[in-house]
């Protein structure tokens, strides 16, 4: 639980210099990185509120306006912010589900170095061949700034190709490749039935075939 | 001159006074002194880390000396004392400056200078340099009950693992806008991830003006202007870069590079480059410099460099330096149009930490 006085915000707006300030001041950075992967797309997020924009978040987050955040809150923010989010593969939508989230204290977001991290992950796998995936973020542009990045993917399968976005980085267009799973990553089919013919030997051993002699 | 800029001159000379001149100063002004080539780095290093824990009295010895753990290797920022820190906690590693007896301050900078070279320790004195001014134009307007604190005194010096010639160790020394994290594989000193950065990015100390990254600017800004027309259409990216992509936390993660492949360049520019890069791989001793130099241009074909911002050297500019074996990040915080405060990251994804070199 955070909590927070509504004197304490007010002290900080005031009170705090601009050259005091550790970082951002009235922006909110919101940074995304797109993982692709054949079995779908992870985001993450990173949300920084600026040292003028923190007490607006937090009225955001803190839905019942008691000083302080529930999980409950934390989750119907991320959920909201997942929602206006846009990311299709191909024309198509695909839904956010949220995978985790993190949030700062108050205080935290208070002097501009709290950030709320969200995951989600975007289901449905991806066929081999080219696609198109799309990514806009719809969250608060009127105070936003943004990055959107793509991650080198981990699966070899995956190739990034062209990136393209917007002048200020709310959308971008993703193309990348897919080639199909290598046979040599699954057993391979000549192994397969001396394998089995294998299995059934041993099982026939084990369960089937005299026992030996027991000693007593 | 911008008017801006004659402002923070203006505001730093008021301040000037408060800066004592102490043998931090001293020692950044002069430089580190030369190690003799029959010493290793790697043994001067463990000679000056021992000589560090031994002015410690045991309290602060515990407290100097951590295991050598995944999460204590991240635990760096580029926030200030009392700011929670991306991988959680308000306080670095180590043991504060604030809390050292002059001998132990003394013996913890010869241990930063045994590692770094002149250049490097200098560039780092004049980050923490910046942060004593950005505390003294800042203490009197802070509020009572606030925790954040910068200055010269909230600086950390610890070390990971025991000081050793063969197995792995690590250094890290690190305070508002810094993280030297310098790992130590037998003769392998490695300085990724590492951050530097200043606010304000011009002071003046001592009658001199103090640029503390005034190298990677200048260096960088004649780099980009040294493209042709069609070399600039491809390494500058048509949108903004509002802040740095991969910064403390977010180990372990290589984003898609953009930009002008260096493999476009001409000899003069690829040189440009590498000078450029040197202001981060320079900061650590020159054998490892010139190891990692050599491993960086043997890369270049692959390496991209991307840009985002005015070209106009002093004004808002974002770049980045990715390739094989290096990235490098710049990025002026706010919306200044002519920035002074600025972080920076150098990471190698093959290497940070060392781990290529644990691995074997």
């Amino acid at each position: 639980m955070k909590s927070a006085g509504v004197a304490g915000i007010v002290f900080l707006l005031a009170a705090a210099p601009r050259l005091a300030s550790a970082h951002r001041i009235d922006e909110y950075l919101q940074a995304t990185r797109i993982d692709v992967a054949p079995d779908g797309i992870d985001l993450e997020l990173d949300l920084t509120p600026g040292i003028e924009i923190g007490p607006m978040v937090f009225a955001l987050v803190n839905r019942d306006h008691d000083g302080a955040i529930s999980a409950a809150e934390e989750r119907a923010y991320a959920e909201q912010v997942l929602s206006e989010l846009v990311l299709e593969i191909d024309g198509s939508r695909r839904d956010l589900i949220l995978a985790r989230s993190t949030f700062p204290t108050y205080d935290e977001m208070a002097v501009g170095t709290g950030t709320i991290r969200i995951a989600a992950h975007a289901r449905g796998g991806i066929g081999a061949g080219r696609h198109v995936a799309t990514f806009r973020n719809n969250h608060r542009p009127d105070v936003s700034v943004y990055l959107v990045n793509a991650l080198v993917p981990a699966n070899p399968r995956v190739r990034i190709g062209a990136q393209e976005r917007d002048p200020l980085q709310r959308g971008s267009r993703l193309t990348f490749d897919v080639t199909p799973p290598s046979p040599s990553a699954g057993p391979r089919s000549w192994a397969v039935g001396p394998a089995l013919v294998l299995c059934a030997l041993a099982g026939y051993l084990a369960f089937a075939a005299p026992r030996g002699h027991s000693h007593k | 001159m911008k008017r801006q800029m004659w402002l923070v001159f203006a505001g730093v000379l008021t301040l000037a006074p408060a800066i004592d001149s102490t043998a931090w100063v001293a020692r950044a002004q002069a430089g580190a002194p030369r190690r003799t080539a029959a010493v290793e780095p790697t043994e001067k290093a463990v000679a000056a880390a021992k000589a560090f824990l031994a002015s410690l009295d045991d309290a602060k010895r515990a407290k100097a000396t951590i295991p050598l753990t995944t999460e204590n290797k991240r635990r760096w920022s580029n926030l200030p004392t009392g700011a929670t820190l991306q991988t959680g906690g308000t306080e670095r590693n180590g043991v504060k400056f604030g809390n050292m007896t002059d001998a132990q301050k003394d013996a913890a900078l010869a241990l930063v200078a045994a590692t770094l070279s002149p250049a490097g320790y200098r560039k780092v004195m004049h980050i923490v340099t910046a942060d004593e001014v950005l505390e003294v134009a800042s203490a009197p307007k802070r509020s009572a009950d606030s925790k954040v604190r910068f200055g010269r005194a909230e600086y950390y010096l610890a070390i990971l693992g025991t000081p050793s010639a063969t197995d792995p160790w690590m250094i890290q020394f690190g305070g508002h806008h810094l993280a030297i994290n310098v790992t130590i594989v037998g003769k392998n000193n490695v300085l990724t991830p590492s951050h530097t950065g200043a606010q304000p990015a011009v002071y003046t100390l001592e009658g001199e003006t103090v640029r503390p990254l005034g190298a990677e600017i200048d260096k960088a800004f004649a780099l980009i202007r040294a493209l042709d027309a069609g070399q600039k259409k491809k390494a500058i990216l048509p949108y903004q870069v509002a802040d740095t992509v991969l910064g403390p936390g977010l180990d372990g993660k290589v984003i898609q590079p953009e930009g002008i492949r260096v493999s476009e360049f001409n000899a003069d520019q690829q040189r440009m480059l590498m000078d450029l890069v040197s202001e981060w791989i320079g900061i650590l001793h020159e054998e490892a410099a010139r190891a990692k130099t050599a491993e960086v241009r043997a890369n270049l074909k692959e390496t991209y460099f991307a840009w985002s911002g005015s070209t106009e050297n002093g004004g808002r500019a974002y770049f980045r330096i990715q390739g094989p074996t290096v990235a490098i990040e710049y990025a002026p915080q706010g919306r200044d149009a002519s920035p002074d405060h600025i972080h920076t990251f150098y990471r190698d994804p093959t290497n940070d930490y060392g781990a290529k070199l644990i691995a074997r």
